[in-house]
């Protein structure tokens, strides 16, 4: 397919003095602006697979297109100042500044002073790192998420189609390592890179992948396909034992909540009478009625009892738990649980009410999941939560 | 008969013992920049080529066992009577620091760091250049700080083949033992050579502050 930038095909790796190759006859393609996470048992070969993609280490046999060229002979040097390279260690040069650093490639490309200093505030912006504050420092005086942030901007600096990331958040702790990724997501959803992503931790995989190759020994793909669909249809017994358990629960992070599963609800406004509202509640045979405030948002959730005792609609019964349109349905779910109400409020994207979803559509969307598709719903587009 | 006091000999010969002193100077530090280029280089060669690398710090190693005076009389022979047999085995002498260290040095860069290089594109020279010697820079830079404390004192035995320096005044000195001003004059020299060894010391260790990255130091 023309559409694929990076493909590989039947790429082998022996290494001297080893009995078994490391990497065997693999062939792979990730389409253009997607993120295809590698992901496999530690020895598995994900990283010799990533490491032949720049050539860092050259295949015994198999070919390497980007783009639809053929760059398996192609000048090692110049090939890999067109594909962004993040490693887990980050390995920023400690004697240079942070503005050196991020414009190591433009400087080998040998951009004019102003467009690389624009440029490297450009990437440092786009990071979240004051420019003015961060140009001039020097990586000891950065925080390890900091420093990742550093090696992203710079692997991203002259702008390269193509990125190769090895474990970029494993050295991070777990708070920062979610932070990142988030960010990372946001900002691909703007730059829409081709990534080749490699891991060893299946949620991280699922989190960030478009696709997922999870590889066995000799970087044999098992499978590769959607997280999705993996999750819901897992090749075999490895697969299975690979992704773990709570399949079910995890495809809610993965499923979003579509305009099919809202239903309508009545809303009564807070300045009605008790009276009314009840009618209005047994009218549409709902267990509680949902009051909004002046601007017509709901604010609390009444029930028939609620509603016989009080004088006023105003601060009446529970607060209303909200979510927006296109949420991963796990957060539906939290929201159900935490607010113990009979639904969660849907607001689209300008924050206005749409409907209810409540716990039956909830099970009903969960029960859509199991039909595989193509491309995870939502997309990648989507900014979340 | 009683001679000057030492303080009485070093003023009358103020002109003479600088003029001695600066030749020392310039002796030593043409003959270690010599050694530094030299050794880095083969520091380099003994990094990258394991193979080689036992037999070239063996090498530099073997030379420091060359009794100086041995070494002097055999460059002669090659080179001549004057100051090039003096740089040469001064230069010779000054290898095993800076060659020990360099590879010390290089060994000490985090394999990511140079992998970081390699994957943003940077050639071998350019990673050597750019990457590897600059963070190799403050190990090197004590190796030639050793180097030029250690041959400051073999520079001074220099004069027994015509070398320039403060040597001339301890051989001069020993040749008139039990003339009032022997003494005089090989404690002017040694003392010359000792705190000419220990500005040296010092002038390296200011070096660092301008050569070695401020992302480096402490």
């Amino acid at each position: 397919m023309a559409d694929d930038m990076i493909r590989l095909e039947g790429l082998c790796k022996r290494f001297p003095g080893q009995h078994a190759p490391a990497v065997e006859g693999l062939s792979l393609r990730v389409p253009a602006g997607r993120i295809a996470v590698l992901v496999g048992p530690s020895g598995c070969g994900k990283t010799t697979t990533m490491r032949m993609v720049n050539r860092i280490i050259e295949p015994d046999t198999g070919r390497i297109y980007l783009d639809g060229q053929d760059v398996t002979a192609r000048d090692a040097d110049q090939l890999r100042r067109q594909i962004g390279y993040v490693i887990q260690q980050v390995g920023l040069f400690p004697h240079l500044t942070v503005a050196q650093n991020v414009s190591t490639v433009p400087r080998m490309l040998k951009w004019d002073k102003a467009r690389t200093r624009r440029r490297v505030d450009e990437m440092l912006d786009l990071m979240g790192l004051d420019p003015a504050r961060y140009r001039d420092r020097y990586p000891k005086a950065l925080s390890g998420g900091e420093r990742q942030r550093v090696g992203v901007a710079r692997a991203l600096c002259a702008d390269p189609p193509v990125m190769l990331m090895d474990e970029p958040f494993g050295a991070i702790d777990p708070i920062n390592r979610d932070r990142l990724q988030n960010e990372f997501l946001r900002l691909q959803a703007e730059l829409r890179k081709t990534i080749l992503f490699v891991t060893h931790d299946i949620d991280e995989a699922i989190k960030m992948g478009d696709r997922i190759a999870i590889l066995r020994e000799r970087s044999e793909v098992v499978q590769y396909d959607t997280p999705a669909n993996i999750l819901a249809a897992p090749a075999d017994d490895f697969v299975r034992d690979f992704l773990g358990g709570r399949r079910t629960l995890r495809r809610l992070g993965l499923a979003r909540l579509g305009p099919e599963e809202l239903r309508p609800w009545p809303v009564v406004d807070q300045d009605g009478t008790p009276g009314a509202a009840l009618e209005q509640l047994r009218a549409a045979d709902v267990p509680a009625v949902l009051v909004a405030d002046r601007t017509g948002r709901p604010v609390r959730w009444a029930d028939a009892t609620a509603l016989e005792r009080a004088t006023s609609l105003r601060g009446i019964g529970h607060a209303v738990p909200g979510v927006r349109l296109h949420a991963p349905l796990a957060d539906v779910l939290d929201a159900l649980l935490a607010g113990q109400a009979p639904g969660v409020a849907v607001a689209d994207g300008d924050g206005r009410h749409v409907g209810v979803v409540d716990l039956p559509a909830l099970v009903q969307a969960a029960g859509r999941m199991h039909e595989p598709s193509d491309e995870r719903s939502g997309g990648r587009g989507e900014v979340h939560s | 008969m009683t001679g000057p006091t030492f303080w009485e000999y070093v003023q009358q010969n103020q002109v003479k013992l600088w003029t001695l002193t600066q030749q020392h100077l310039v002796i030593t530090l043409v003959a270690l920049a010599v050694g530094a280029v030299v050794g880095i280089a083969l520091g380099v060669l003994a990094y990258r080529v394991r193979q080689l690398r036992g037999g070239i710090i063996g090498t530099a190693g073997l030379i420091l066992t060359i009794p100086s005076l041995a070494l002097y009389a055999l460059l002669v022979g090659l080179l001549g009577l004057g100051a090039l047999p003096v740089v040469v085995a001064l230069a010779m002498y000054s290898l095993l620091p800076i060659v020990r260290n360099t590879v010390a040095g290089l060994a000490g860069v985090s394999p990511a760091v140079v992998e970081a290089a390699q994957g943003q594109g940077m050639g071998s020279w350019r990673r050597l250049l750019r990457i590897q010697l600059p963070l190799a820079w403050p190990v090197i830079l004590t190796g030639v700080r050793v180097s030029a404390v250690l041959i400051v004192g073999i520079a001074a035995l220099g004069a027994i083949v015509n070398g320039p320096g403060l040597g001339v005044l301890i051989l001069d000195g020993l040749r008139r033992v039990g003339s009032p001003v022997a003494l005089n004059m090989a404690l002017a020299g040694t003392l010359g050579v000792v705190l000419l060894g220990v500005a040296l010391d010092l002038a390296f260790l200011g070096l660092g502050r301008f050569t070695i990255s401020r992302g480096l130091r402490g």
